[in-house]
Parts: C-alpha cells; sequence; structure tokens
C-alpha cells in the first residue's frame, strides 16, 4: 500500500484565533484596572449606595499606616484626580489644594476616600476642611457589600 | 464569445468585525459601571442668615449602631423607618443627623446609607430635607440653645 504524500500546510497566521486572543487580553484588563490614580490602599466602608463621582474626581485621603511598635497613624492626602496624591501633615493641610480645585471649577465632586475603620472624627474634621475650602458637592466612596452579607 | 475569468474578490469581512466591536463597546460600557467611584453623596447648600427655623427631627447615631430620634433609642434597622413615617406626617420637618465622633467611619456610613437608599430613603435631593452637621456646629448649637435637642427632642 502507499500512502498519498502529505500536502504541506499552507502558511498563514490564523487571524481568528488572534483576535480571541486579543478579546481575553482586553476583557483580563478592563477588568483588572482600578481606577487607582491616588494610589493607595484604603479599606472602604461598605453600603450599598448610588451617588455616583466621575472618574478622576478630586478625592480627600484618609488612609491607616502600621508604624514599628504595633501603632497606627492617620494620613491624609490629596489628589486632584489627575496627578498622584501628595501627603499633608495635618487635616488642615488639605486646604490649600481642596481650595485651588474647587476655586477653578466649583461644581466639582470631591471625593472621601476613608478607611472604614477610621473615626467619624477624622472624617468629621475631613468634611469641615473641604467644606471650608469651597466644596460643594461630596461623596463617601464606598464598596458594595459582598454576596450574603447584609448590613 | 470570449469569456474572461474573474479572480477572487477580496475585501474585508465588515460584519465579525462589527460584532467584535460591540462587543467591546459592551464590556468597556460595562467595566465603566463597575469601576465607577460610588457612595453615599452630600451636597452642601448655603442657608440665608435669620432664616425662619424649622421643625426638625434629631437623630444622633451613636458608636454601637444604634441611634436616638428625638432622644428615644432606636435600632440600626429602624432608623429609617422611624425617620421617614415622621417626615411624611409632617411635610415642613427636616432631619438632622449627629454621628458621635467616637463611631467608626463604617457604622456613620451604614446610618448615612440607610437614610439615603432603599425604601425610606430621606431623600438628599428633595427640599435637602437631610442634614449633616459636623462635631463643631453640633457643639455651637448646644451651647447656644443651652440644652441637647438629640438627647431630648426639640423644646
Amino acid at each position: 500500500m502507499t500512502l498519498p504524500k502529505p500536502r504541506p500546510l499552507p502558511v498563514a497566521i490564523p487571524t481568528v484565533l488572534l483576535a480571541d486572543l486579543v478579546l481575553l487580553v482586553v476583557l483580563f484588563f478592563v477588568f483588572t484596572t482600578t481606577d487607582d490614580v491616588d494610589g493607595s490602599r484604603v479599606l472602604l466602608p461598605e453600603a450599598p449606595a448610588s451617588a455616583v463621582a466621575e472618574l478622576g474626581s478630586a478625592r480627600a485621603v484618609l488612609e491607616r499606616r502600621a508604624e514599628p511598635g504595633g501603632r497606627v497613624r492617620w494620613i491624609w492626602s490629596f489628589s486632584d484626580g489627575e496627578h498622584r496624591r501628595t501627603e499633608v501633615d495635618a487635616v488642615e493641610g488639605l486646604f490649600a489644594p481642596v481650595a485651588a480645585v474647587a476655586a477653578k471649577d466649583p461644581g466639582r465632586t470631591f471625593v472621601i476616600k476613608a478607611d472604614a475603620e477610621a473615626h467619624w472624627s477624622d472624617v468629621d474634621r475631613t468634611v469641615e476642611v473641604l467644606r471650608g475650602a469651597g466644596a460643594r458637592n461630596l461623596v463617601f466612596w464606598t464598596r458594595e457589600p459582598q454576596a450574603g452579607e447584609i448590613r | 464569445m470570449k469569456l474572461r475569468a474573474r479572480g477572487p474578490r477580496i475585501s474585508i469581512a465588515a460584519v465579525p468585525m462589527a460584532d467584535v466591536a460591540l462587543t467591546l463597546f459592551a464590556i468597556v460600557v460595562c467595566a465603566g459601571m463597575f469601576s465607577a467611584v460610588r457612595g453615599v453623596g452630600v451636597r452642601f447648600e448655603t442657608t440665608e442668615s435669620g432664616e425662619r427655623p424649622v421643625p426638625v427631627v434629631w437623630v444622633r447615631v451613636l458608636a454601637d449602631g444604634t441611634a436616638r430620634v428625638d432622644g428615644e433609642r432606636v435600632s440600626p434597622s429602624a432608623v429609617a423607618e422611624t425617620v421617614r413615617r415622621r417626615l411624611d406626617a409632617e411635610p415642613s420637618l427636616r432631619c438632622v443627623v449627629h454621628i458621635v465622633p467616637e463611631a467608626t467611619y463604617q457604622t456613620a456610613i451604614d446610618a448615612l446609607a440607610r437614610l439615603t437608599e432603599g425604601p425610606n430613603a430621606v431623600a438628599l435631593a428633595v427640599g435637602a430635607r437631610l442634614s449633616i452637621p459636623t462635631q463643631r456646629e453640633v457643639e455651637a448649637f448646644v451651647a447656644a440653645a443651652g440644652y441637647d435637642p438629640f438627647e431630648s427632642g426639640t423644646r
């Protein structure tokens, strides 16, 4: 018996597979990308909330920082939504950058991104400084409650 | 008659490309919705000096999540319903919420979310019926009034 001579495979780049691959990569990036312009790691409080701040909103961040010896320090920082955040020494340090943003765009929404374990007194002082500096719209950034968790 | 053989027609398949574009667009829209900054919204209102005082429901959120509504202790889950019932009964009423400084941010957000979201929401947009004064403002008010309405209700 003689076997037929194998035909050479056509040389081609399989474009359909490539398109599928690109689609998967796009999906991966879209779902793993977060709005992390301020670069902070904050455990947001959980709440079903519907107020939406536009992407790139200015934000005041209150984050917890563990120090040697088990001490915890609370750090304030501010980002205008376009540039990375800068830390300030105390909550009053937010006044100047917030005032600058509010003067440029009075209708701008400011976001408070604070750790769920922070004391309300610290958030309250942040609200006071923001309002004093001319902020008019404020959103307390939250995350959706986990499935099955009812608060 | 002489027939001329035609070569294969070269074209870009536009239909699958449109499908891919539509899928990508849908993904980007969905991802945009999920990645948006969501939270409890507050709008600062400007008040005229000399504005007529309005009747108020005083709500104090305590550190354990329970609240005092006009001095009466209420469980966290019942706060919004209690406030809503009073506001519905008296349209000129406003709700003033004081969160004690010792409460955690999570406790505060829980209380605000209950008041501003869901079936018993006290709509922030409708006539600004909900106020959240700062600690300094509450202290100033209590000092000026000579009593604490969050503990005893309006005298």
